[in-house]
């Protein structure tokens, strides 16, 4: 993408530029780019053949709207990148292909400039849930009622992107009154309890049975299910209100001298509308140890024990001596009450008692909570408003508490709350300060600022700096982390297939988990040390936990918790194209395809966009039967010179994957499936044909296998740099970047890369740009 | 004059109404549509499609022979048509299509895909108004988009449906719920107000998105209105148990949960329009004899083994499907039966899903005033728009559309009912 790539069209492209006799008309532009297409192009791109979908006569050369700022950045970039025409054709010479471009490029420019410009942003659901907890210090669930968000650019938080529906419209009417009452209590403090909870009379018979086992006092699992449900739990008595809960149980690892894993569930047995919550993952040796574990859970909840990474079915025979896990019972405690009334009542309410609360409370609570929801001084009138619907409520008879409610439900549906709003000053294309300290927490907390950095003057680019530095120090930083890296690397995406078990053994739950936690904290890793961007590419470090390192064949590490580990020399490992969980999401559970995942190094890594096929193409349908590797399906594919054209440059990194299979386990042969009886359709998995990871970049350089090709990635190191920057920056403004920002994003990569070139750096140097503060 | 026959078709559904639902206790607007023969849309996606050699007759016309998968359908044969050699113009991207069965929306897959409104939501516009909920949007995947391509989310649990739809709070939650509804409106004023007040100050890019807002809330004071009207109207009192737990690798048990849910809403005249979205999750089916999860047996690469146990699922879907449509034939109304005057359309997303094709989709259309008991086949290398269908829907129906989405007509071959 970045014209870096390419020098030698560069040079000659800033030498015409040069020579480019000022003043050159429309007219003349028109003229120049008939004949240049006539010359070299119209054979293949005009109404009757449109190869690859593209007809040249439909390119206006006044470029106007997005369709046609989208038409003339392919054809520039087929240009720059020598991809057309292609290598059979007659080639222009670069001097002439470089004036045409030189030519084009600042029409281009111009024309993308009109269109990109940042639009008043809704929150999207994450970012309203994380805002309403921030805003109002409340903790329940809402993202999940709203609905799903729409994405543009490969991130949901886009302005352009998300919506608004009648629909929706009714949702956040309904979110906000439940988020008013969390806040709000009425009723009164509940006691403090302490109760405990043993599951032995329910499963004695299991444990008489032998499916289940019973040592010092601890019911022992021997399996791992994948069921919702689990027989010890603390249902005998359940949670009698909303609130905060200790669970304080002893565990300990059975018949092993290593180390068992369990998780802890909480849910509501609500019938089919059961919540299943994973409280988290933990870890015990054999020697019993008490874990104190604590959550809040809604009425009529229990939590549940799930033994992990054990065998699915053992034999059951009693005294067997299996590894398991054993738990004992458990004491409860709660509903636990820090403060009462609790600090988002307060933080609301101030000292206002409801019960006789008047219109002069309300307008003191409005004051204090209207510049906080609408993260922005606000005016009198604007606080004059809703004290009027108050007002018109108090005087239909309802009661103060009613009345403020439908008060503070009406701030959380105003546009004022729901949109990221940044007033258009026709004087002005920079942002204010305040205005761009919301920008600053919804790229790296996920929601709204606080008062520091609300007040802060961000226009100083010393303050801007630390202020940024405060934010990423900040727990919230996480949710930057999990959003960035859960739509970029696709995380989000990783429980979409399972496995086909019978192929994939090993995976598990265990497993699932610890990839997203290695992409998370690897990124993490490349944050708090400032590590270079590059270790993307490739790095002789990875970040693992004991499930992972047995996954990946490597030695010496114990427990769940992930930790750097330095690579043995020689690993497939390091960087995050290697890394199971990216694996697993572009692949499909069964097998692997070349093209999927050829197409996100493409656009992730090197910041290639690729079309999608043209209508028609007939799709490769995996067959796990016969001699034919998917590899060689795609030959057949490749041989056609329009498919060539993209696939070229797709399958090489595919290919180069295809030594990993859909768990992200490294394989030397396919697995196979042979038949014994077909006409039951039984039969078993082999080994197959064997796995060729060779290939060569549509450049010409060979590789034989992903450490070569790793190495190929990072001589493109720019193109990388300038492609994460350009996520980074989608990300961090809600829009989608076009032609236009290219040489911004080329800035912030050679101020990024002269200081460090670290991917904290990088993140300044993005937050420092004008881009970032421009609307 | 609209006889009062709503006591006889329940019955025949094995359902009992105690509510003698009274033209009175209708709002006008509603009473005004009931003298009409009510006419009803159900769609019905399976996002993981259907192995296409089980799925598809040989021999199109009416004398085709049922296939496989058909055969549970034997007795229902002049009651649909099926269709193949169909798909949606331009709409690609694997998994991703399910947001355009019923958009018809072109490239779903893209990074920058936008939505338009389904067909559900289009239908649901025009006669909404007349029951009290103007559709229903249920299963694992939302099938409803909104004019602007929003999603609807989808209710995944039937028992949750079922409650909404037949329940009635006590008279102190009724009249909490009446307040609230009035409380809504004027929020909805207010916040109408707000945004008046910046739009002096949003430039031409915001503009739209403020109008949108307008809408937003314009329509949703409308729809509370529409709410309110209905607090005095009791909801109808069905003689069935709301859905049990289940499990959600109960794929089966939870499709028959839905189906029961949707028979009801209908025979109550509580909705005229329904989509359900199926799962295409990875979960692994409780069907005997399945043992791996749904989603990877889809892509079973042709190993004999997985698509053995992948028929197993697929057979007990469409054996689920075709007892709903018995059931609405079953349910009598006026002189006819709930099936002939409700038009449901089956089908998938997916043309072969171990191929992620989009291309060749089995589709069937059940009930209506349709002339049913043909194999439709149109070209499987040059499909027939999908849309097509849609516009005989919709014509079918009673609305005026001329064209929806990408169509270009309407669907050939398929003519009205005699009479």
């Amino acid at each position: 993408m970045a014209l870096l790539l390419f020098p030698d069209i560069r040079c000659a492209l800033v030498a015409c530029a040069a020579l480019l006799p000022p003043g050159l008309t429309a007219a003349d532009f028109q003229k120049d780019a008939g004949a240049f297409f006539e010359k070299h192009c119209y054979d293949c791109h005009e109404s009757g053949t449109t190869k690859g979908g593209l007809n040249l006569e439909k390119a206006d050369t006044a470029i106007g709207g997005p369709e046609q700022a989208d038409m003339w950045t392919h054809i520039f970039d087929r240009i720059a990148h020598d991809e057309m025409p292609p290598p059979k054709k007659p080639r222009p010479d670069k001097l002439a292909a470089a004036g045409f471009l030189a030519e084009l490029k600042p029409r281009l420019l111009a024309a993308d400039r009109a269109r990109r410009s940042v639009v008043q942003r809704r929150l999207n659901r994450e970012e309203y849930e994380n805002t309403l907890h921030d805003l109002l210090g409340i903790d329940i669930e809402l993202k999940g009622l709203l609905p799903e968000d729409q994405q543009a650019g490969g991130f949901d938080n886009n302005g352009a992107a998300l919506a608004l529906s009648t629909e929706q419209m009714q949702r956040y009417l309904e979110t906000a009154r439940m988020a008013v009452d969390a806040a709000i209590v009425t009723g009164e403090r509940s006691a403090t309890e302490t109760w405990k909870c043993d599951s032995l009379g329910e499963v004695q018979r299991y444990i008489d049975s032998g499916q289940f086992g019973y040592v010092d006092g601890r019911i022992v699992l021997y399996t791992t299910s994948d069921d919702t449900y689990s027989k010890i739990s603390t249902r005998s008595k359940r949670t009698p209100v909303r609130g905060r809960y200790r669970f304080s149980f002893q565990a300990a690892a059975e018949n092993t001298t290593g180390l068992g894993f369990f998780t802890v569930n909480a849910s509501n047995f609500a019938g089919v509308a059961a919540t299943s919550k994973n409280l988290g993952y933990y870890e015990v040796g054999p020697e019993p140890k008490t874990f104190d574990i604590e959550a809040v859970l809604d009425p009529k909840s229990a939590i549940q024990f799930f033994a992990q990474g054990l065998p699915g079915y053992v034999k059951n025979t009693p005294g067997m001596k299996h590894p398991g896990v054993g738990f004992g019972p458990v004491e409860v405690t709660g509903p636990i009450i820090d403060q009462w009334p609790p600090e988002s009542h307060a933080r609301l309410l101030g000292k206002t008692d409801l019960a006789i609360g008047t219109l002069n409370d309300a307008h003191e609570i409005l004051r204090r909570f209207l510049p906080r929801a609408f993260r922005r001084p606000v005016a009198d009138s604007e606080t004059d408003r809703f004290l009027g619907l108050i007002r018109s409520r108090l005087d239909v008879g309802r009661s103060f508490e009613e009345s403020l409610r439908t008060g503070l439900v009406a701030v959380l549906c105003s546009p004022n709350f729901l949109y990221l709003r940044e007033e258009s000053r026709p004087d002005a294309q920079r942002i204010t300060d305040t205005e761009l300290a919301s920008r600053l927490s919804y790229f790296l907390w996920s929601s709204m600022p606080d008062d520091e950095l609300l007040g802060a003057k961000l226009s100083d680019p010393k303050i801007l700096h630390a202020q940024t530095e405060r934010l990423l120090r900040d727990a919230k930083a996480e949710r930057f982390i999990t959003n960035f890296t859960g739509q970029w690397l696709r995380l989000r995406q990783i429980a979409d297939t399972t496995p086909d078990r019978k192929l994939y053994k090993d995976f598990d739950e265990l497993l699932q988990m610890s990839m997203v936690r290695e992409g998370e904290s690897f990124f993490r890793q490349l944050l708090v040390e400032d590590r270079p961007i590059t270790d993307i590419l490739d790095s002789d470090w990875a970040m693992l936990n004991q499930r992972l390192a047995e996954h990946y064949g490597i030695p010496g590490v114990t427990g769940l918790a992930m930790r750097r580990v330095v690579l043995p020399a020689g690993s497939v490992r390091g960087g995050v194209l290697t890394q199971a969980g990216v694996l697993k999401v572009t692949a499909n559970g069964t097998s692997t395809s070349p093209v999927l995942r050829g197409v996100w190094v493409l656009e992730n890594i090197l910041g290639h966009a690729t079309p999608p096929p043209p209508p028609g193409t007939p799709a490769i349908e995996p067959d796990i039967r016969g001699a034919t590797t998917i590899r060689e399906q795609l030959d057949k594919h490749r041989s056609s010179e329009s498919c060539a054209v993209c696939h070229k440059l797709i399958d090489p990194p595919g290919f180069a994957l295809e030594s990993f299979d859909p768990t992200g386990a490294f394989r030397e042969k396919y697995l196979r499936w042979n038949v014994s009886n077909a006409e039951k359709g039984w039969g078993s998995v082999g080994p197959g044909a064997s796995v060729d990871a060779t290939g060569h970049l549509a450049t010409g350089e060979p590789f034989s296998g992903i450490r070569e090709f790793k190495k190929l990635l990072l001589a493109r190191r720019d193109d990388f740099a300038h492609c994460l920057a350009g996520k980074l920056m989608t990300y961090g403004i809600g829009r989608e970047l076009g032609f236009s920002d290219r040489d911004a994003i080329d800035a912030i990569v050679t101020r990024a890369d002269s200081t460090g070139g670290g991917l904290r750096t990088l993140i300044h140097a993005i937050v420092a740009s004008d881009t970032f503060a421009t609307r | 004059m609209q006889k009062l026959t709503r006591r006889t078709f329940l019955r025949g559904a094995g359902v009992c109404l105690a509510l003698p639902l009274l033209e009175a206790m209708l709002p006008a607007r509603a009473r005004a549509a009931a003298t009409a023969a009510p006419q009803r849309f159900v769609a019905i996606n399976i996002p993981l499609s259907f192995i296409p050699a089980n799925f598809f007759p040989d021999v199109p016309g009416a004398d085709y022979t049922l296939s496989s998968y058909l055969q549970p359908g034997a007795a229902l044969r002049g009651d649909f048509t099926i269709c193949s050699g169909l798909s949606h113009p331009g709409v690609d991207g694997g998994h991703s299509a399910e947001k355009s069965f019923l958009t018809a929306a072109p490239q779903p897959g893209s990074r920058s895909f936008k939505n338009t409104i389904s067909l559900d939501q289009f239908i649901a516009r025009q006669i909404g108004d007349r029951t009290r909920f103007a559709s229903l949007t249920l299963g694992d995947h939302s099938l409803s988009w909104s004019e602007n391509g929003v999603s609807i989310p989808a209710e995944h649990s039937p028992a949750k449906a079922f409650s909404r739809l037949f329940l009635t709070g006590k008279p102190g939650e009724i009249a909490a719920q009446e307040r609230d509804l009035e409380d809504g409106r004027s929020i909805m004023d207010t916040v109408l107000g707000d945004a008046k007040a910046i739009e002096r100050s949003v430039g031409a890019a915001d503009r739209q998105k403020l109008d949108q807002f307008f809408t937003a809330v314009r329509e949703t004071e409308q729809r509370l209105t529409k709410s309110q009207a209905w607090t005095h109207t009791p909801k109808p009192v069905v003689d069935a148990r709301p859905p049990e737990k289940l499990d959600d690798a109960d794929l089966v048990g939870m499709f028959r949960a839905h189906f029961d849910v949707i028979r009801l809403a209908l025979s109550t005249d509580s909705t005229r329009v329904v989509a359900l979205g199926g799962t295409g999750y990875g979960t692994v089916p409780k069907i005997k004899g399945v043992e791996q999860g749904y989603h990877g047996l889809s892509h079973h690469g042709k190993n004999p083994e997985m698509m053995r146990q992948l028929e197993l699922v697929e057979r007990a879907t469409l054996q689920a499907f075709f007892d709903f449509l018995a059931a609405l034939k079953a349910s009598a109304e006026d002189d006819t039966h709930l099936l002939g005057r409700t038009q449901i359309l089956f089908g998938s997303n997916l043309g072969n899903a171990s191929a992620h094709s989009t291309t060749n989709l089995p589709i069937l259309l059940a009930g209506g005033a349709h002339r049913h008991g043909k194999h439709l086949a149109f070209d499987p290398v040059q499909n027939h728009p999908l849309p097509n269908l849609f516009v005989s829907v919709l014509q079918r129906a009673g609305l005026e559309a001329a064209s929806f989405a990408s169509s270009t007509g309407t669907l050939t071959g398929l003519d009205p009912a005699r009479g």
